[in-house]
Order: structure tokens, then sequence, then C-alpha cells
């Protein structure tokens, strides 16, 4: 017998395929529940859902996304859905007040959220963008690579979404939307920070090419 | 179901059966390349159409709620895919929101009662109005007419005209629903075999072309033949339908027009939006494409049906 929890989860995923027809293309990458970082570009709340709706059942169960406490904790269904249904990683976002202590936190957290065999989904950007433009990827993505060198890190391109669910839109339109997953990157022996996450940004932007 | 009824859909499945053989005799491995393209082309229409009558019987099985039921979920999938072609812009979410979630539930509800003055005004007149207010109340007027046009577009293609194929089974017949039942399936048959033949001439003879400056593969051979074929096919099927064998051979004749019609704006609009705006929909052909020229066909041979052939008053279905 499946938990409610659970239940609620298919619920969702089901809901957010009849909404976006989303079925994952895996280009360069296969399904796989060994531990990954899937970085996806961000332009719309709709991301977590439909990326994690993608993942066959079997690795979704074993993948957190990280979520930003001050939107999914602002209600108690967002709560709900986010803890109990998504298991996500809470993490209280750069920018908002915390510098480098929050950000060393997060990664934390982060860390400490996967243990030796969750999964994790992370939108680099940090924020939402326009949904043409990928913007620079925060330092996050590096410090998970660095710190667990055994992890996969997986770029997705998520097209169409910010038409799905614009940036203060309430309601999901239908529209068919894609979603890429490339070929796993790691990160090579010295390499530095600012050079491996361009080469994070730019394996997003050439799925979003082709 | 009535015994005509059996026997109607009964050789569907026939011709069907016959499909799927010819599909594999041209696919055979010996066969030339011309003819395994055929094949393979054939294969997939056939097997889309075994589907399509399985969906169809269950929709007949189940009475009225059933056809209701599938014809709003194409419509639903018809409309997000036609969206998703479509450029639109932030501004449109809230009227993009009354399209799916309030149009088209009221569209189909209205034909789900028998409402038929509401069925046949809610899209050209109510959602016509409703669409550019909705915008207007989002407060972005770049580009408002052609925003709003293709928004109208979206809903008369993929709602109204649809909803016109399943309102043949609302019709006050002689024969009552299992006859509304035979002449959904008579239109489709004849749709079909319309765009069958034309799809599978067009690999095999060249031909002169009917729209060169579209860019569109049909050539006027195809046409003549397709159209022939069709009318043929609706003339057989007479016995089906309240028609006589002339009126139905003049009921395929303006169905297959139509249908020619639906194909060449599907290929103004692939034109139009370019084919890096239409590969969006992913690796299977777009249901449009598909599905295109029973759009445009199904409201003529409707009115033209309720005119002529039911018995009610003209002031419902």
């Amino acid at each position: 017998m499946r938990s409610l929890d659970e239940q609620v989860g298919l619920l969702f995923a089901w809901g957010a395929r009849f909404i976006s027809g989303t079925c994952g293309r895996w280009v360069d990458c296969e399904p796989s529940t060994r531990q990954r970082v899937y970085f996806a570009n961000h332009s719309s709340h709709f991301d977590i859902l439909v990326l994690w709706s993608s993942l066959p059942r079997d690795v979704r169960r074993l993948t957190r996304p990280l979520a930003a406490r001050d939107y999914w904790e602002s209600s108690r269904f967002r709560r709900y859905l986010v803890l109990r249904v998504f298991n996500a990683i809470m993490i209280d976002r750069q920018g908002h007040g915390g510098g480098m202590r929050a950000a060393y936190e997060s990664v934390e957290a982060t860390l400490k959220g996967m243990g030796d065999q969750y999964s994790i989904i992370i939108f680099p950007e940090g924020t939402r963008g326009d949904g043409e433009h990928i913007g620079p990827f925060k330092g996050g993505l590096y410090h998970i690579a660095r710190d667990k060198p055994g992890v996969e890190l997986v770029p997705v391109y998520l097209e169409n979404l910010n038409r799905i669910l614009p940036k203060g839109g309430l309601v999901p339109i239908p529209m068919v939307s894609s979603i890429s997953f490339g070929r796993p990157l790691v990160l090579q022996e010295g390499e530095k920070k600012q050079d491996f996450l361009d080469r994070a940004r730019q394996a997003v932007l050439t799925l979003q090419e082709g | 179901m009535d015994k005509l009824t059996i026997l109607f859909f009964g050789s569907v499945l026939g011709l069907l059966a016959l499909g799927t053989l010819c599909a594999a005799f041209l696919r055979r491995k010996q066969a030339g390349a011309t003819a395994q393209a055929v094949g393979a082309t054939l294969k997939a229409r056939v097997m889309a159409w075994w589907a399509m009558c399985g969906v169809m019987a269950v929709a007949m099985l189940s009475g009225g709620i059933g056809s209701v039921i599938v014809f709003g979920l194409s419509s639903f999938l018809l409309l997000r895919e036609f969206i998703t072609i479509t450029p639109t812009r932030k501004a449109d979410h809230g009227a993009l929101f009354w399209a799916f979630f309030v149009v088209l539930p009221l569209q189909y509800y209205s034909l789900y009662t028998g409402w038929y003055g509401l069925f046949i005004i809610l899209i050209p007149v109510y959602a016509f109005l409703i669409i550019p207010i909705r915008m207007v109340a989002a407060g972005d007027a770049s580009r408002f007419l052609e925003r709003t046009a293709k928004i109208q577009w979206g809903l008369m293609l993929c709602i109204y005209c649809v909803s016109h194929a399943p309102a043949l089974l609302k019709l006050s017949l002689p024969g009552g629903v299992s006859e509304g039942f035979r002449l959904l399936l008579f239109l489709c048959l004849v749709v079909q075999i319309h765009d069958l033949t034309h799809t599978l001439l067009e690999k095999v003879i060249p031909g002169h072309k009917v729209a060169a400056t579209l860019g569109a593969r049909e050539s006027w051979e195809a046409v003549v033949l397709a159209i022939g074929l069709s009318v043929g096919t609706g003339a057989a099927f007479a016995w089906a339908t309240p028609f006589s064998a002339a009126q139905a051979a003049g009921m395929a004749l303006g169905v297959s027009i139509m249908a020619l019609a639906g194909r060449l704006c599907w290929t103004a609009i692939q034109n139009d939006r370019g084919r890096q705006g239409v590969v969006v929909v992913h690796t299977r052909p777009p249901m449009i494409e598909r599905l295109i020229p029973l759009c445009f066909a199904a409201p003529l041979f409707l009115h033209l049906t309720r005119y002529f052939f039911t018995t009610g008053s003209l002031a419902g279905f």
C-alpha cells in the first residue's frame, strides 16, 4: 500500500504531465538511480514539479529538489507539497540578508540532505529568469561537486515553462513543453570555480540550442 | 447498437484490417524504397485509426457523456498544441486561462445538455468578446490585434470546429443517436480516406502543384483522385446514412473539399510559423496535422445534415 503522500505525488506528477505534455528527452544520458545532481535553468515555479515528474518513479523516490524557504514555506499547502511530497531540502536563499554565511549553510544543508543515496535538483541561477536568457550560475553547484566527487552532474534544459506559469501567474496554462537531459559532467582535477561554473552553464546552453 | 450500426462499424473495421495487411505487404523486405515508405505511412495511419475506432466505440457505448469527454479531451490537447506553436506573451496568460478552463468546458457542457443556442454562439460571439476584454485588463497593448486573433483562431479551430463532430450525436434524426453515430463514423471515414489518399499519392506521383507558392505538396492529380475516391466511398456507404447514394456522394464531395482546404491551411500555418515554430511539439507528428481536415469538414457536414435531414425544429440540435 502506498502512503498518502506518495499518492498525492503521483496525482501531481500526472497533473503536471497533463498540463505540460512533458516527457523527458534523455539526450546523452540514461535514467539511473545512482547519486546525481540535476542542474537546470529556472524560469517558473512550475520547474521543480515538471522536472521531478519527468523522472522515472524509482528515480523520483530518491531525488530531492532544493527549494527556497521564503517561497515554499509561505503557505500550508506549499509547505505540505514541498516537505511531504517532493521531500525537498529547504534552503535559505543567498541575497536574502544572509551573504557568505547563508551560502555556506546552504551547501552544508544540501550535502547533509543528500546523504549517500539521494540525488538533488538544483537551479544554479538562484532565481527565475525570463525564459530565454540563462543567467550566471552561483557557486553552490561548484561546492557540491567538490565535496561529493563521485556524483554525476547532469545538465537539464527546461523549455517553455515560463509560458506555462510566468512570474506572477497563479494558474498554469496548458502548453507543450520539453525537458532535455544532457551528458553528465564531472569536476576536473584542479579546475577553477569560475571555469567549472561557466562549463556547467555552457552545457545547459548547448541543450537549449539543440 | 442496432444492426445497421454494427454492420457499418464492422465494415470500417474490415477496411482497417485490409489496410493493416496492405501496409504489412508493402513493408516486406523485398519491396522497393517507395513501397516501403508508402507502407510505413499507411501503417502509422491505420494504427491511429484502430485507436480512434476503439475510442469511438467506447464513446458510443457509454452514451452521450463518453463522446463529450473524448472530444473535449481532443479539443484540450489540440488547443494545447496550437498555443504552443503560437507565440503568446506574458499578458496573454489570463486570456488563455479563460480559453482553457472556462470556454472549453462550457462549449462541451452546452453540447452535453443539447443547448444549441449557446453551443453555436459561445465562441464566435462571447469568447470573441471576452478574450480581448481580458487582455485589455492585463494592460499590454503591444500587437493587440494579432494576439487576440491568434487565440480566437485557436478557439475556433480546436474547440468550436471539433465540437461539431460529436454534435452529430445530438441531432434529432429519425434513427436516433445510433444514426448520429453512423453519421460521425461516415464523416471520419470520408475525411480519412481523402487525407490518406493525398498523403500516399504525394509519395508516389509528383504531379502539378495546387499551391506551389505555399510550398504545399498537394498536386492536382492527387486532388482529383482523392476527392474521387472519397466521393466513391461516401456513395458506397450511403446505406448506413439517411442519405440516398447521390446525396451521400454530394456530402462526401463537400466534406472532402473542406478537408483539402484544411490541409492547405495547415501548410500555410507551418509557413507562417516556420518549421522551427512547429517542431516545439517534439518527436511525434503534431495532432493538429492529423485533425485539421476533420476540423474544417465537421461544421459543414453538421449544418447540411441538420438543415436537410433532421425532424425536429431548427431551434434545437
